[in-house]
């Protein structure tokens, strides 16, 4: 055991297991006799622990230095000290996972834990078989095997901004074609995050109005009392509030187009006014007198069931038919197999730029991950996902580290717990090699005879394979 | 489908545009807003507005909202019932002290207005008073509620009536704590020379509070931080941290690692000042009862994580921020959380973003108005506005803010805003 201000170099001990980068653990609290106890099954197991007293020094060494894993030392009854572990851990870079040490461990604990992501939960006095296995489990977590990144390519549709090679998506490149040049209204169906406003765009981007305006309304984002005069725009003075003129986005839309997303969550009241401004191709601001002509194309969207709402009342029928000249319907994430991993890839490009980082590779568990993952966000979930673990990525690989915490430990919307069956056979092969490559470290002959082919074949498919 | 499973939640503006706004319903109103349920949280323009509630699980809060009334209601009767039996004793400082006490729990529960009225009642008693102390009591308590209300020019002046009083009657601890707030007072106008001195002075009657000489310690680290005097303010918190240290102070010294965090984040060594505000957060952790403090080290976090770049990361901080304001009903750090949203959203150039600025408006114009704040926010909306070409709107934003502060009266807020009104082009 070492003092984390006075840190001694690591000794593997001679029967650790290899390959695997060294187990750092930080044990924080005044439990020394046990401390001492873990420190010398964590360097049986090839690993290091270092302790401090409290959790001020914790947080400062923490910051300082990569850990692998973080014991606390905790009282029975301590799930608000562990939530603010937990959350603590969500901040950092390269987190390390977290484990409770707790002199008589409660299922309600171990409940709370690892809803908050906590690896486990051990009693004070360790079992050491409990502690080794559960070092044995951190460290094959780490070792992963690196996949090269798809190449994200955009499709000429829609100015070059639509990635997708799936063919859940082909009809709606179609559709996009077919409308585009038209001057009809479009319904887009799907839903939340599958894109609606992109595909609204590149309609926009493809037809004759692109070098008029392109103005995009969140329905669903702006309060009801706000939404008319968004839309219509008003005059000085004619509500509370109204501190100036303004101009409704179907005025700044005209000889463009307007996009209205989530049309489905606007009341009655407002979707009479829309129905007019379309039928009409005038518009009046709130507390205005004169109707303003509008030279608009409207393309809406929704993520709900409008011909339900109709039945239900809520949706004006006359409107739904104005709207859905065109109806294109977009994929779930879900439904469009490998585009996950190409939308990935163009996110890791797309947000490495923004955050100057630069991604060359993927991991196999990162993969695993990804495609095991529900998606019920689609393609916005999918880049807030891909954002946040750029933030948090130290490296030119995506790792399983990298992506929600709670996916690791099951407490994630997950699809399957194995890996996804949409899984290629090249897919599969290049997972496996580069697990088999890792093992070796980049041995091709002895990868060769552990995979039973031919050095040569090898080395050819590690060059198709990119890996 | 039964009928029931087809019953959606009401969103709690629309709950609130249905309960009219009677006294008697605002605790009601209050709970509603506590209780309600996050909507998905994917959702970017979420604000409280937006948030769900079902009725039927209102049912079974109602008992314990009123619990929660009726507790603070019999505290404020107990504290009326003691300064009736000190009238009745002739003992009329403690007949003032316990009026300051029931001012105080309104503060508690952000009922500015109920705060004002006892304190007023409490400070007529106190100036007829041979004993000056409950007058300099009461004076300072007038002073710190402007203060929250951001009213700074008459905070500033009942602080100066309580400082006088104070050193003309050699009460050391008075005069210090009346110079503390004038320091607060200028440390929030951004006129720091003038805080530094403040904190100085209150030093200088050496009263026997450590906790007292912590607080302005603290306020003299943060005034030479905000001067770019950078060794002496950390000096000066260091001072803060052993005092509070000293006598186990979880509250100040989650204030002063804020302070330090924020000095961190200035020499742009942001690993430490993340580390800091953690630490603050943990001394914060055990005590309950202080969200604004809360809400204001995550606000820091939040900026830390813009200034980094990390805007994902900001924005899930202002939304756990959001969580604990509403959940605690603070009013105006919600209107302040939403004004910092419609400015991460301007930065994105992302029109929507208008959604906060308004929300924000609406909280700052409640039962309890927040003028200064209100006029910020406009100020920024116009900024806002601006940032996305639309002069006409930014011009008649920025307009507003300064007939507010003209009302109100702050000068270096409203020398803010005519300076940013002569940069736009003529619309």
């Amino acid at each position: 055991m070492t003092n984390a201000a006075t840190k001694t170099p690591q000794h593997p001990a001679s029967d650790a297991p290899d390959h695997a980068p060294p187990l750092r653990v930080l044990a924080v609290g005044d439990h020394t006799r046990e401390f001492r106890e873990l420190a010398r099954f964590t360097e049986a197991e090839g690993g290091v622990l270092h302790t401090t007293p409290d959790s001020s020094r914790a947080l400062r060494i923490l910051t300082q230095e990569r850990w692998t894993l973080l014991l606390v030392q905790l009282d029975d009854d301590t799930g608000d000290r562990l939530a603010w572990w937990a959350e603590v851990l969500r901040r950092m870079s390269g987190r390390p996972r977290l484990v409770a040490l707790v002199p008589t461990p409660s299922i309600g604990l171990a409940l709370r834990a690892t809803a908050l992501g906590v690896l486990e939960v051990l009693s004070t006095t360790v079992d050491r078989e409990r502690y080794c296995e559960l070092l044995r489990r951190v460290r094959d977590a780490e070792r992963e095997a690196t996949l090269p990144l798809p190449t994200a390519r955009a499709q000429s549709v829609g100015g070059g901004r639509l990635v997708a090679e799936s063919p859940a998506m082909l009809p709606v490149f179609r559709a996009i074609a077919q409308v585009a040049p038209g001057t009809a209204s479009v319904l887009i169906l799907g839903e939340s995050g599958t894109g609606k406003e992109l595909i609204a765009q590149a309609i926009h981007a493809d037809s004759p109005r692109a070098t008029g305006p392109f103005v995009a309304v969140n329905c669903a984002a702006i309060p009801e009392n706000l939404l008319e005069s968004e839309l219509f725009g008003h005059e000085k003075g004619a509500f509370t509030g109204a501190v100036g003129r303004k101009i409704g986005r179907f005025e700044r839309a005209t000889t463009g187009t307007l996009f209205l997303d989530e049309i489905g969550d606007m009341s009655l009241a407002l979707q009479g006014k829309i129905l007019r401004a379309v039928q009409e191709r005038e518009v009046e601001r709130v507390g205005g007198s004169d109707p303003i002509p509008v030279d608009v194309r409207l393309i809406a969207a929704t993520n709900g069931d409008l011909p339900r709402l109709i039945a239900d009342g809520r949706f004006r029928e006359d409107l739904y038919y104005r709207l859905a000249v065109v109806t294109i319907t977009l994929p779930r994430l879900a439904e469009r197999g490998d585009d996950l991993l190409a939308l990935t890839a163009h996110f890791l490009d797309a947000f490495g730029r923004q955050y100057h980082k630069s991604f060359t590779g993927i991991t196999d568990q990162a993969v695993d991950l990804l495609r095991g993952h529900e998606w019920a966000g689609n393609v916005r979930e999918l880049r807030n996902v891909v954002e946040r673990s750029v933030l948090v990525a130290d490296g030119p690989v995506l790792r399983a580290e990298h992506l929600p915490e709670e996916w690791r430990t099951g407490g994630g919307r997950t699809a399957h717990a194995e890996p996804s069956p949409l899984a290629t056979m090249r897919d599969v092969e290049a997972r496996h090699i580069a697990r088999v490559l890792t093992h070796t470290e980049g041995q091709i002959g002895e990868a060769a005879r552990i995979l039973g082919v031919h050095r040569n074949t090898l080395a050819r498919k590690i060059r198709d394979y990119g890996l | 489908m039964s009928p029931e499973a087809r019953i959606s939640p009401l969103q709690v503006e629309q709950a609130l545009r249905l309960l009219p706004e009677v006294d008697a319903l605002a605790p009601l109103r209050a709970f509603l807003v506590s209780t309600s349920r996050g909507r998905d949280a994917t959702q970017p323009y979420r604000t409280v507005g937006t948030r769900l509630l079902l009725p039927a699980d209102l049912t079974h809060a109602v008992p314990r909202a009123i619990a929660r009334v009726t507790e603070h209601l019999r505290a404020l009767y107990d504290a009326a019932v003691e300064a009736l039996q000190a009238e009745q004793e002739d003992d009329l400082p403690a007949a003032v002290a316990s009026l300051l006490r029931a001012g105080e729990l309104e503060v508690q529960v952000g009922r500015g207005t109920q705060a004002h009225a006892w304190y007023d009642q409490a400070l007529r008693i106190a100036e007829t008073l041979r004993d000056r102390r409950p007058e300099i009591a009461a004076l300072r308590r007038f002073g710190d509620l402007k203060t929250r209300l951001g009213r700074f020019d008459i905070a500033a002046r009942y602080y100066q009536r309580s400082l006088a009083i104070a050193e003309a009657e050699r009460d050391r601890e008075g005069s210090a704590r009346a110079c503390h707030g004038l320091g607060e007072v200028a440390l929030a106008q951004a006129k720091w020379q003038g805080a530094g001195s403040w904190y100085t002075r209150g030093l200088q009657y050496e009263a026997d509070d450590p906790s007292l000489a912590a607080h302005l310690h603290l306020g003299l680290g943060e005034a030479a931080r905000a001067r770019g005097q950078f060794e002496t303010a950390e000096e000066q918190l260091g001072r803060a941290q052993r005092l509070f240290a000293a006598h186990g102070d979880d509250v100040g010294l989650a204030r002063v690692l804020n302070a330090v965090g924020d000095l961190e984040a200035l020499r742009e060594r942001r690993p430490e000042a993340l580390a800091r505000y953690q630490e603050a957060f943990a001394h914060l952790r055990p005590v309950a009862g202080y969200p604004q403090l809360e809400i204001a080290i995550r606000l820091r976090i939040c900026q830390l994580y813009l200034d980094w770049g990390r805007l994902p990361d900001a924005e899930d901080e202002i939304r756990r921020a959001e969580e604990t304001a509403i959940v605690h009903n603070a009013t105006p750090e919600l209107a302040r959380l939403y004004l910092v949203m419609g400015q991460v959203r301007g930065r994105q150039e992302d029109d929507t973003g208008f959604v906060f600025f308004e929300k924000a408006i609406e909280l700052c114009r409640g039962p309890e108005p927040t003028p200064r704040l209100e006029a910020e926010v406009y100020l920024e909306y116009g900024l806002f506005r601006k940032q996305l070409g639309e002069l006409e709107e930014a011009e008649a934003y920025l307009g507003r803010a300064r007939e507010i502060l003209e009302a109100i009266g702050n000068g270096p807020l409203l020398a803010r805003v005519d300076a940013e009104l002569a940069t736009l082009p003529t619309v």
